[in-house]
């Protein structure tokens, strides 16, 4: 029963990441309608470069590259491609998706040129969080709740912006509608840039708590980071915030449950895609998608 | 530039075969990742059926490519009932399923994979692979087929409209791309000594669609130059492989954002002088074979169909009987129920309750490609032609074929188009294309041809011409027309039917129909005296 107890426990600890990096792809995609599969590439790049400054700068160097790297790289995938993509048609799903895996390939190419694709690590004494306490015969790590603690206000604060601010209202008419947003006087442009703008500031967020946990990164290693969050904003039917962390607290605590089960990590993910692949068929628009309206349902 | 390696050969034949595989699902306006998967399938699948079942190379290679054949029917259900960017996401789902299981399971040796797989020189059977490949798609280009891929692609409610059937089309193409890819996996694996889920990964499924994406779907060589080109690129510059990384995601972007239909678009257009012209057209034939339907008796039937949006009564109980000939007027002010009826009886919409029976067969809650099947037919309030095909290819995408099949000539010269069939239709003013699309009804010869409003956006001029077309047209054939336009509903239509805020509340000749009093109220905006 403790392993059990200590397994869902460990689940929790892998659901703050899954929450904050759905997060980011959702609020891209709440603006934009574009999925954004370069975010797991763009934090592999943050990573390795804040581990850099945090072995060269310290601390500040480190927080501040990990932070504004992330947005930065957003901001340019947003100004190059998709503005261009949106300008020729109002059809940016299929095409702006694509864009995005070409980024990934970019910035994977860049990480691995920085690194020689050799992983790099954080200096061993760098921000070493190490508190734990016990809760009758379970013993949880202080870091991995208060990455779940993070990600569950930023997500609860941000449902709440989209539905009561202007700019989240204007996030929604512009998904909606792109044509309709800009005849109404939304600047549609700046709405798009500060929404990847903040998607990446999302990112950034992720990469700290993130290496302080894995205290490790490397050019591939944004697929890890990327895929299961991937498939949350997917199976909870692509802009449902509520069906989003449903899911995202279910595929990080049966993660960790199959380990009771099997050895090999590798089958995390094949359960994870298992669960993604059913939905789609089952229900081709995810578990919180509205059959008529489509995608956006908050 | 050093000289490529057997194995540089080897990778860069393999690597375009799996171009024009993931080029082959663009086509159908799909992206699908799974054929670096089955590349795997079949690897492993060969790996496991030399080593472990000690089966001869050809036989393994044919098994490995049968079982990739048998997992990919089962799994383009599931994959064909799933659109768009859902699609994608779906194959790329197999991509990770398929490297996790490899990873993960003992017998395929883990993440390690399987060494000492039997090996050969495989470049004889690869380089004869991409010839077959190539040519059945020289071919492809050139077929009714590949005109109705074309047409999934740039307009699926349409090409269902013309009696393609999109999902089991969309689903052989999917079949098809990955049991091609299966097979270059076995000789992959042949080619190799050893299989390891990281040569299937996410990573080289987003290479291969980049690759794709480049080429585009649209012509027969451009998988072979940009598959080619990127492939020799990789393989020469290893020592560079990032730089060319960062080059193939560029160009990647760059394709994307200013030619989303690739190399194949540009090679299209440039070829496209020469190439398509209406002057292989059939020139005998006759406009319109006389149909078999009984002239008397009822053709279509509408009994008590509802049809409501959130709450709001579009269709309310509606009941009518039409003849298998003339022409029917549905008339009714904006929000009345109109289009909603037309796409109730061309099977765009299933109604709540009701039934729609035509030709004596009750199709309600079938989709749009049976009801075309049974021979109803529709235009568009805004016509919809692919623009990107010129106007005698439109013509022919949904083109019936059989032995007495009107000939395009004839019925382009009988709707007055035969000067513009080589013309590309978006240079064309409303009132050509509004006969292009009767023209494409009627190569469909229906039974019941149904029209949404065809005189907007016409003159009068203009409208009268067309009005003596529809009457020509409703000769022999039923006609059903919606139209806002009252001139043409009297000259043409024999019987009208109106429809007010969902409610039918008149059937009868035109002159009839005008003269009550609600019809007068609600659709001509005349206000009649209440008598009691």
């Amino acid at each position: 029963m403790d392993t059990f107890l200590e397994q869902v426990v460990n689940g929790l600890g892998l659901t703050g990441p899954i929450l904050l990096v759905a997060m980011s792809l959702l609020t891209a995609l709440a603006a934009t309608r574009v999925l954004n599969v370069a975010v797991g590439a763009a934090y592999a790049l943050s990573a390795i470069i804040a581990i850099r400054a945090a072995t060269d700068l310290g601390i500040t160097g480190f927080l501040l590259a990990a932070l504004l790297l992330p947005i930065v790289l957003l901001m340019v995938m947003e100004l190059v491609a998709l503005r261009w993509q949106r300008k020729r048609s109002d059809d940016v799903e299929i095409g702006g998706f694509a864009a995005t895996l070409g980024f990934s390939i970019i910035i994977t190419a860049v990480a691995a040129l920085l690194t020689q694709s050799q992983p790099v690590e954080l200096p061993s004494d760098f921000l070493r969080v190490q508190q734990h306490f016990r809760i009758g015969g379970v013993t949880i790590q202080l870091l991995p709740i208060i990455v779940l603690v993070v990600a569950l206000v930023i997500t609860i604060v941000w449902a709440w912006a989209l539905r009561h601010t202007k700019s989240g209202k204007q996030y929604r008419a512009l998904a909606a509608d792109h044509e309709l947003a800009s005849t109404i006087g939304i600047r549609t442009g700046n709405v798009a840039l500060k929404a990847w703008a903040i998607s990446g500031l999302f990112v950034g967020i992720a990469t700290i708590l993130l290496l302080l946990q894995s205290r490790s990164s490397s050019a591939t290693a944004g697929s890890d980071v990327l895929l299961t969050p991937f498939a949350a904003v997917i199976a909870g039917g692509m802009g449902n915030i509520r069906a989003t962390v449903l899911v995202s607290f279910f595929f990080g605590i049966a993660s960790s449950l199959l380990v009771l089960v099997t050895s090999s990590a590798a089958f995390q993910q094949v359960l994870v895609f298992a669960v993604l692949f059913l939905v789609l068929a089952i229900r081709p628009d995810g578990l919180g998608g509205r059959k008529q309206s489509g995608r956006r349902a908050y | 530039m050093g000289a490529l390696t057997q194995a540089d050969v080897i990778t860069i034949l393999i690597d375009i075969l799996l171009t024009y595989t993931i080029s082959l699902t663009l086509r159908v306006g799909l992206l699908s990742i799974a054929p670096v998967a089955f590349q795997g399938i079949g690897a492993y699948a060969f790996a496991l059926l030399t080593l472990k079942a000690k089966m001869s190379i050809p036989l393994a290679v044919l098994l490995a490519a049968l079982i990739c054949l048998v997992i990919a029917a089962l799994l383009s259900y599931p994959l064909g009932r799933v659109r768009g960017l859902y699609a994608s996401i779906a194959t790329l789902a197999v991509v990770v399923i398929a490297t996790g299981l490899e990873s993960g399971f003992t017998f395929t040796g883990g993440s390690l994979g399987l060494a000492g797989v039997p090996h050969g020189d495989t470049r004889v059977a690869l380089a004869i692979i991409v010839v077959i490949v190539v040519a059945a798609w020289f071919w492809l280009d050139r077929s009714e087929l590949g005109r109705r891929l074309d047409a999934i692609r740039l307009d699926p409610s349409l090409a269902s409209t013309l009696s393609i059937n999109v999902g089991l089309t969309k689903a052989a193409v999917l079949v098809a791309s990955n049991t091609i890819a299966g097979l270059v996996g076995a000789l992959y694996a042949h080619s190799f000594f050893f299989v390891s889920p990281d040569s299937f990964n996410f990573f080289v499924a987003v290479q291969i669609s980049a690759f794709a994406i480049v080429a585009g779907a649209t012509h027969w060589a451009a998988p072979l130059i940009a598959g080619g080109v990127l492939a020799v690129l990789s393989a020469e510059g290893q020592n560079y492989a990032n730089y060319t990384a960062i080059a193939t995601g560029a160009l990647m972007v760059l394709v994307l954002v200013f030619s989303p239909e690739g190399l194949g678009g540009g090679l299209r257009r440039l070829t496209s002088r020469w190439r398509t012209s209406a002057r292989g057209l059939r020139g005998k034939g006759t406009a319109a074979p006389p149909s078999g339907t009984d002239q008397a008796g009822t053709l279509v039937a509408v009994h008590g169909v509802t049809k409501s949006f959130g709450g709001v009564h579009a269709l309310n109980d509606i009941t009518f009987e039409l003849p298998a000939r003339g022409v029917v007027g549905i008339i009714g002010p904006n929000g009345s129920g109109k289009s909603t009826l037309l796409a109730t009886i061309s099977g765009l919409l299933e109604p709540d309750s009701g039934t729609v029976t035509i030709g004596g067969r009750e199709l309600t809650g079938h989709d749009a490609r049976t009801f075309a099947s049974a021979g109803v037919t529709r235009t568009f309030q805004q016509p919809k032609l692919i623009l990107a095909m010129k106007v005698w290819e439109n013509l022919i995408v949904g083109a019936r074929e059989h032995a007495n099949a009107p000939s395009v000539r004839a019925v382009a010269d009988a709707v007055g188009i035969t000067d513009v069939l080589d013309a590309w239709p978006g240079e064309l003013p409303a009132s050509q294309t509004r006969r292009i699309e009767v023209a494409r009804a009627l190569l469909r010869e229906p039974k019941v041809l149904l029209m949404d409003e065809p005189a907007a956006g016409l003159t009068e001029a203009e409208a009268r011409s067309f009005s003596e077309l529809v009457t020509e047209i409703g000769k022999d054939r039923l006609v059903i027309l919606v139209e806002h336009n009252m001139n043409v509903i009297s000259a043409v239509a024999g019987r009208v039917i109106a429809l007010v805020e969902g409610h039918l509340i008149a059937d009868d000749r035109p002159e009839v129909v005008q003269a009550v009093p609600k019809v007068r109220t609600a659709y001509l905006g005349i206000v009649t005296e209440v008598t009691s």
